[in-house]
């Protein structure tokens, strides 16, 4: 009777023991692995950061007829603080409303110009050909040209946030 | 004779089992029996072993968010405390991780010695274990540069000089430590490669091989219990229940440290520094205080050569040279003044460490003009106003640059732009920093005063 009594609290024993040890795992688990798979996790999400305005140059320097603009672009990458050359097609239309065109072609990427005897951007790559608004003329671009948001404050023309072409 | 016949097992242990085999062995290991008093003291292992997890898991993250290049390496821990989600709380246990860690491996040590557990047979356990201890010593060594602080700069600078002062090839070995003349970028990336790359792919193996010896011996009964041992005390759950606990305890102890403590700010390293005194972390002060009292050129090479690898090798040997199965602490009398010793040298060469100001040092007398600058540049780094202005080429241009500002802007300009900055431009970006005792104003102000 009492060897039983003996079996049965070395069975209540162990099962408190488990219990405690996969408790305590748990626990244990949680408060570590919360912030690291927390902290790995993240970045995914992370909301996009609204671009900041940056100065491109006295509105006088653009006129109707598409401009390379070049400026010191400000760039915060993690922890890099870094600048950079940047160039941008600016174009001003008959309302006078800009626009501002990223320098890449849609295509793959490739850096294009203004080709002013055809009045036209010209990509050297495959030749892929848009209008002064950025739409496609001919080749394979699969849309118009991106744009950045801008804007104009005390003769000063700013650019923002890229906008996807066609969008 | 063959083997009992075992009932093979059912569903994916099984199928793991019958393919690798592991099973067996991995259940042997939770599913024995150990001495029936096997208890707290026994836990400072498994401690030691979950604090090396937790060492791992979170400087995975941290080195996920570090670069380690003098240039970006101070600014990439700032981006870890103020970017990375839990950034702060990963660093802090890592911070605080490696003093537990340590603490832990040199507690676990000791109850080994007392114990006796080292004999007979269980002498390479104890050397698989130094070993282990060396490794965690190189981690905290190499891994106190990383963040690229004044501290960690000069602390490394010291600590790589000691080498140099080897006799014949000091100067080959403080080259082989840094990877260069002087501590710099070629030591920064080394010094990281050997913390996140090559102690951890030492310590993997050795843990192993330390666990498996562990698991081959058994525990060791209590000392004089060798012959009557009873092993009713189930490993799985029994001990291991105690073993987290414990480990939660330690953990929780860690968590209240970077909650309350943080991880101590400090300044970017500067080598053109001439006034930082550089002092280790607090588990180097003892060999950095020991280091005082050997001077001149025989006698600091004992200290720096003969002492180290002859304590090393000892600890090493112990088991070799003490083989004696008695492991009574009262009928070892030697062995234990010997741990008592060294206890009381260790722990006395850190206390004075730690409150001998070193000869030489230029630390201001608190209430004097320079106090008032040190307590001033402390509240500037504290602030972060480097986030926000560059002085001498550091820091960022969100706002205007101070390296000169106490040409354009007088005291009570200073104090009332730091206080409520929107009284005197109304269209300023700059927060308010009106938490700032008037104390640490006053400083902060001197500070930059000095600014021209």
């Amino acid at each position: 009777m009492s060897a039983q009594r003996g079996q049965a609290a070395a069975v209540d024993r162990r099962t408190f023991f488990s219990r405690m040890f996969w408790t305590l795992s748990a626990i244990l688990g949680a408060l570590v692995g919360l912030p690291v798979i927390g902290a790995f996790l993240s970045p995914a999400f992370k909301p996009v950061e609204k671009a900041a305005w940056v100065a491109i140059g006295p509105v006088t320097a653009f006129g109707p007829e598409p401009t390379l603009a070049h400026h010191v672009h400000p760039a915060r990458e993690g922890w890099v603080n870094a600048t950079a050359e940047m160039q941008v097609w600016v174009e001003r239309d008959a309302q006078g409303a800009y626009r501002v065109f990223d320098n890449h072609c849609t295509h793959l990427g490739c850096p294009y110009h203004w080709e002013a005897s055809l009045q036209r951007f010209v990509c050297p790559c495959h030749g892929g050909q848009f209008d002064a608004t950025g739409k496609v003329l001919a080749g394979p671009p699969p849309r118009p040209l991106d744009r950045y948001e801008n804007k104009v404050e005390n003769g000063t023309l700013y650019m923002g946030a890229l906008v996807r072409g066609g969008a | 004779m063959s083997r009992p016949a075992r009932a093979p097992r059912r569903g994916l242990a099984g199928w793991i089992d019958v393919r690798l085999g592991g099973v067996g062995l991995f259940g042997g290991f939770l599913n024995r029996s150990v001495p029936d008093e096997t208890g707290l003291p026994h836990t400072l292992g498994s401690a030691t072993l979950f604090l090396l997890v937790v060492q791992v898991v979170t400087g995975l993250i941290l080195a996920m968010n570090y670069s380690p290049a003098p240039e970006h390496a101070f600014d990439s821990i700032t981006f870890i405390m103020s970017q990375v989600v839990f950034g702060p709380v990963l660093r802090g246990l890592h911070h605080w991780g490696s003093s537990a860690l340590v603490i832990l491996a040199g507690l676990h040590m000791l109850r080994t010695f007392v114990w006796g557990s080292y004999k007979a047979p269980r002498e390479l356990t104890w050397m698989a274990g130094v070993g282990l201890l060396l490794i965690v010593m190189g981690f905290a060594f190499t891994g106190y540069l990383l963040p690229w602080t004044q501290r960690s700069y000069w602390a490394t600078v010291v600590g790589t000089k000691i080498v140099g002062t080897v006799p014949v090839i000091g100067g080959w070995l403080l080259q082989l430590v840094r990877g260069e003349a002087d501590v710099g970028p070629v030591t920064l990336a080394r010094f990281n490669a050997i913390h996140v790359l090559l102690l951890p792919a030492l310590l993997v193996p050795l843990v192993i091989f330390h666990l498996y010896l562990v698991y081959r011996h058994g525990i060791a009964p209590a000392p004089g219990n060798e012959a009557t041992v009873a092993k009713n005390k189930r490993f799985y759950p029994e001990q291991l229940a105690e073993d987290l606990g414990v480990s939660l305890f330690i953990l929780l102890v860690l968590f209240a440290l970077t909650a309350w403590q943080g991880v101590p700010t400090e300044v970017r390293a500067d080598p053109a520094s001439t006034t930082y005194v550089p002092r280790p972390e607090w588990y180097f002060l003892f060999y950095f205080q020991l280091l005082k009292y050997f001077e001149g050129p025989i006698w600091e090479p004992v200290g720096v050569v003969v002492l180290p690898v002859a304590a090393i090798l000892l600890l090493f040997l112990v088991p070799l040279l003490d083989r004696r199965p008695e492991r009574r602490p009262a009928k070892r009398p030697f062995a234990m003044a010997v741990a008592a010793g060294t206890v009381v040298l260790v722990g006395g060469l850190t206390y004075y460490g730690a409150v001998q100001v070193p000869p030489g040092t230029r630390l201001a007398p608190p209430g004097s003009p320079q106090a008032l600058l040190d307590q001033g540049h402390q509240v500037f780094v504290a602030n972060h106003c480097d986030s926000c202005h560059v002085v001498a080429g550091h820091g960022y241009t969100v706002g205007p640059e101070l390296t000169h500002v106490a040409s354009r802007l007088s005291a009570d300009r200073l104090a009332a732009q730091i206080r409520s900055p929107e009284k005197v431009n109304p269209n300023t970006n700059m927060p308010a920093f009106d938490k700032i005792s008037d104390d640490d104003l006053k400083a902060l102000v001197a500070y930059l005063l000095t600014l021209k």
